[in-house]
Parts: C-alpha cells; structure tokens; sequence
C-alpha cells in the first residue's frame, strides 16, 4: 500500500469508528499495521519535484540567453560554451556525489541537469558547423551518454529523460543510419533501473509496468513502419492492446493498472480509427524474404503470443458471461478478418466489420450497465457509440442538418439514460 | 558500491561526455581549415527559417556517378560518394562506396530521384544528396522579415553552398544567394541586393 493511501486510511478511520463500521480495536490494530509515514515523506516529494523544476527551468533559461547573443560570437567561442555548459553541469553532479549523495533532491536536480546539458552540448556542437539532421545518430549518442548518469546520480529525472530518448529514437529510427538492435540495448540497459525503483518501493511493479505498456506500442509501431512488419500492423497492434486489456483485467494488483489503461484507451482509439477507410487502403501481404525477415518474423511471433493470450481471455470471459468485457480482449479476431477482407476485397468490407465491432461494444456496455446498474459502464459504451457516430458523420458527405440532429439526438441519450439510470439508484437506496 | 567505485565511474563518463564534443569539434574545424572545397548547387525548403534566424533547410544534390543506373528502390540506401569538380565548376560524384574509402575524400549520400531536364521536361540524369540538409542563420530584425523573405523569393535559382571535404568529414562553409553569402545578402539593403542570376 502507498504512503497516500495509508495516508487516507488515517484520515478515514475516526469516521469509521463513529459510524460504528468498525471498532476501536479495530481501528488501532489497523493503525499499528499501517504506521503513519512521516510528513517528511510529503514534503520531500514537493522538494523533488521542484528542484527538478528548478534544474530545467534555470538550464532551459541560460540556453535561451546564449541563443540571443548566439550571432555575436565567434565559431570556437560558440563551441566553447557548449562544451562549458556540460563541464558546469558535471561539476555540480561531482559536488552532488561528493556532499549531497544522501539528498534526493539534489541527486534529481544533477541528474535532470547532466542529462540536459549533454543533450545541449551536442545540439549546439551540431548547430554551430551546420550538421545534417540525423536525428537517429544524435539520439544514440545522447542516450549511450546519458544511461550511466542515471544509474551513478540514481536519478529518476534523468531515467524519465532517459525513457523519453529511447522512445523517440525508436519513433524515429532509420535502419539506413542507425541498425534497430540499437534499441534493445538500451533496454536491458534501462530496465535493471525500473526493477531497482520496484525493489526499493516493496516490490511495486507499477513503474515497470507503465514503461512497459507505454514503450510497447510505441515500440511495435515504430519497428513495424520501417519494414515489412507494417503490412501487419493493424493486426499486430490490436493483438498487442487487447493482450494489455487481458492483462489488465484479470485481478486487481496495482501492476495490472498501466496495462488496463493503456489497452482500453488505445484498443478504444484503434477501434475507430480502424472503422474509417484510410487504414486499410494500402495494404498487401506481408513479405518475410527480405533483409527484415528476422524482425517481422518477432513481430509475428510476439504478435501471435499476444492473440492468442488475449482470445483466452475473451473465451474465458464469454464463458462467465461478461460480454463486454470479451469483447475488447478480442480485438485482434476482428482486426485479423478485416485485414484478409481488405486484402482480398478492398476497404468497405474491412470498414463494415470494424463498424460492426465497435457498435456491437457500445451496445454491449450499455445493456450491462443498465442491468447492473452502473453509471460508468453505460457511459463508456455511449461514448463508444457516439465515437462511432461522429465518425461517420465526419466520413460520410451529410449536410450540417443531419449532423447537428444527429448530435442532439445522441446527446439527449446520454441525459436520458443517466437520469433513468441515477432515478434507479435512488430507488434502490433506502 | 563504495563512493571511490562510483566517483571513478562519473569520471569515466564525464570523460566520455566530453569526448565526444571534443572530437566532433576538432574533426570539423580541421575539415573547415585544411578541407578541399567544393561548389554544390542546393535548392531551400524553408525561406521563413532564412528570416527568422532558425534554417535554411537544404536539399544539396550532386550529379550521381557517370554511367550509374537506380536499381529497384534505392531511396533508403546509402552510400559514400567521391567527389570531383564538372565543367560547370559545381561537385559532381565519381565513385559510389558502401564503406569509407581509405584515404580519400567521401561525403555520405543517398539516392535523390532523377532532375527534370527543364528542355525535354523529360527525367534526367539521376542525382544523389548529401546528408547535410540546413544551414543555421543569426537571429534577424523582426522588422525587415517580410522584406527579406519576398526579397529571397526572388533570388532566383542560383542557390549554392560550399562544403569542405576532409576524409570522411564534410562540413558546409557557407551558403549564397545571388551569388552573395547570405548572411550577407539578408544584411543589405533590399535596393542593393544583388540581382538574380541570368
């Protein structure tokens, strides 16, 4: 359990002892099992979190200085100041290691400031002789540069900054410039750090797991778009999704969070995009006898793992009768028919499935939330029916008529069925 | 891990930081002084970065090799590329490698498409550009931004920049305008800008 929710069980208890919910002993046994964390823990966090403030506002703000008498200077005096903005960044890192290491917002502000400065010295070195934009070659160097900061500062500033590198080198990889395997090195580079913040934290997982779920599509995007793995990647990205929605939704543990958030936003943004046209007008088949064979051969091999973890999931959900919550973990089935639909029959067919799908989760939602009562069950599936309405409206070539009557009548279902259903709570409640 | 471990470990990598600037900085100012130069004819993407001090985004194209023939896709490969000087006094590629040539003066490049011959308005010859693709100008006067721009839309075609070559380093020098460097052409006066060329 978290300090801020051993945090909110102290403030709740009293009012649980009035209310006769529970005892004295009770309340005191519970005190005793959850201590109070310090204060000192809430501050120290407020400290962290503006000395990292600090630390990138004052870097940000020299830079800006600099670059207004930047043309007033000469080629090397310009080099010079690049490369003194690392050295002054590095000196007070040392002084950090030296009379802070016990301070971890100092640790923070030297680490977020090392990291920045290298990735300032670089940029300006480039600047100043005119540098082509091989983002992919700049990117690895700073990441390669900056992964021991985060490791001998032990910053979390400088892992964030870190992580954010990764992902947009892996955005922006360029296999002609940079070899992809790049990638995976600075992965097991990183990940010790995220399970050393777990260890530290009683075993959360939930950092790991938010990098995880967060890297994952990204990661699977940008691999796939720069090879043949992109003939795939609406299948592969729904099965990655739906896999995170199975994960997620299987038990309550604070891990599970990330993957649930992550699997229903995203499986929900996927859905409707997959129900307009333009997805599936380029695709062809996919091609595994090329110089990407070993990286689409992992990108089907994961993708396959995934659906089938995911279909498991939807099977043993169906079995229970929880519909709506199978059928976001079967996303890629649909995805999977609509990808060999497109390919054999063009876009339309593709699109009435997906069209379909997503209408059918909406609908889904909606009965369960009327029948079990649940405002937010019935909300989440208008909103997926009115997603799929906007869509089309957008889509289709209807006039501003139909389409401004469209929205009220939608918009008059949501006040309905929540005042039908909030009209049901009150007359269940005594 | 004990303190001297993790000081020695910083140091290592401070070093390494610093290295790597160091580096970059002595290989480009020895390409600037001892580099050959030449002469490559440019096209700019962005005027609105000339006149508010950001870039000038280039696209710098050489002549590909004589006798060389695309084959199938070839606008993700790279290669490097030997330069000698046309007749027209502009760089033109006359070797195509996959590695480095040792001891000799290469700059990167990829395939570039074919120039439109403007008599035939038919595909010529094929072009190769190199991977320098800006050039970073001063801030400027808010004022005369507007002026600028439509002053350096009328420059003409005859953009050209001039790049040292050093081994395998290759650095722009500078980039003109009207056959002007164009810090200087933004500098003057819209009445004495120099004409485009004929």
């Amino acid at each position: 359990m978290g300090n801020s929710e051993i945090r909110w069980l102290h403030r709740e208890l009293p009012d649980l002892v009035r209310r006769g919910v529970l005892t004295e002993e009770s309340a005191a046994a519970l005190r005793r099992h959850y201590p109070r964390p310090p204060a000192a823990a809430a501050r120290s966090i407020a400290l962290i979190v503006f000395s990292s403030l600090g630390a990138l506002l004052v870097g940000g703000g020299v830079i800006l200085i600099l670059a207004h008498n930047w043309e007033d200077l000469t080629r090397p005096a310009r080099a010079a100041i690049a490369v003194g903005i690392l050295l002054a960044a590095q000196g007070i890192g040392a002084f950090v290691l030296a009379r802070r290491a016990s301070s971890i917002p100092w640790r923070e502000g030297a680490g977020g400031g090392v990291v920045l400065a290298t990735v300032a010295c670089i940029a300006l070195v480039s600047q100043t002789y005119n540098l082509g934009g091989d983002v992919p070659e700049f990117l690895r160097t700073v990441v390669l540069l900056s992964l021991p900061v985060v490791y001998i500062l032990d910053s979390s500033l400088a892992a964030a900054l870190v992580f954010v590198g990764m992902i947009v080198f892996l955005m922006d990889l360029d296999p002609a410039s940079v070899p992809q395997w790049w990638f995976w090195i600075f992965v097991a580079a990183f990940v010790p750090y995220l399970f050393k913040i777990a260890r530290r934290r009683d075993r959360d997982w939930s950092l790991l797991a938010a990098a995880v779920s967060l890297g994952g599509p990204l990661g699977l995007m940008a691999l796939g778009a720069r090879n043949e793995a992109a003939a795939i990647w609406t299948v592969c990205l729904s099965s990655l999704l739906a896999a995170y929605w199975a994960i997620g939704s299987r038990g309550e543990e604070r891990w599970r969070k990330p993957f649930l958030a992550v699997g229903g936003v995203g499986g929900t943004l996927l859905m409707i995009i997959l129900t307009f046209e333009e997805p599936w007008r380029y695709l062809r088949e996919v091609s595994t006898d090329s110089r990407d064979a070993l990286t689409v051969w992992i990108t089907l091999g994961a993708c396959v793992a995934a659906g089938t973890l995911a279909a498991a999931h939807a099977l043993a959900e169906a079995r229970a009768s929880r519909w709506h919550m199978a059928l976001p973990a079967a996303l890629v089935l649909p995805a999977a028919a609509s990808w060999s639909l497109a390919l054999g029959f063009g876009p339309v067919p593709a699109q009435i499935v997906m069209n379909l799908y997503l209408l059918a989760s909406g609908v889904l939602f909606i009965a369960t939330g009327l029948r079990t009562i649940h405002l937010g069950t019935i909300n989440f599936g208008l909103l997926l029916v009115s997603a799929l309405a906007f869509a089309r409206f957008v889509d289709a070539d209807i006039s501003f008529l139909a389409r401004g009557i469209g929205f009220i009548v939608i918009g008059l279902a949501f006040f309905a069925v929540n005042a039908f259903v909030l009209s049901r709570k009150k007359e269940a409640t005594p | 891990m004990s303190r001297r471990l993790i000081f020695a470990a910083f140091a290592v990598v401070c070093a390494a930081q610093l290295a790597v600037p160091a580096m970059m900085i002595r290989a480009y100012e020895t390409t600037l002084a001892e580099g050959r130069r030449y002469k490559v004819r440019c096209d700019p993407f962005n005027l609105d970065g000339a006149v508010q001090g950001r870039y000038v985004w280039l696209s710098l194209e050489i002549p590909a090799p004589r006798g060389y023939v695309p084959e199938g896709n070839e606008w993700r490969r790279m290669w490097w590329a030997t330069l000698e000087e046309g007749e027209d006094g502009f760089a033109r590629a006359s070797e195509l490698h996959d590695e480095p040539p040792a001891g000799a003066a290469a700059v990167r490049v990829r395939y570039g498409g074919q120039q439109v011959d403007p008599e035939t308005n038919r595909p010529g010859e094929p072009v190769l550009r190199l991977a320098l693709d800006r050039y970073y100008l001063s801030e400027a006067n808010p004022a005369s931004e507007r002026a600028s721009r439509e002053s350096l839309l009328g420059a003409g075609p005859g953009w050209y920049a001039t790049i040292r070559v050093l081994g395998g380093t290759a650095v722009i020098e500078d980039l003109y305008v009207a056959g002007v460097s164009i810090e200087e052409y933004i500098a003057l006066p819209l009445e004495q800008r120099p004409p485009p060329p004929s």
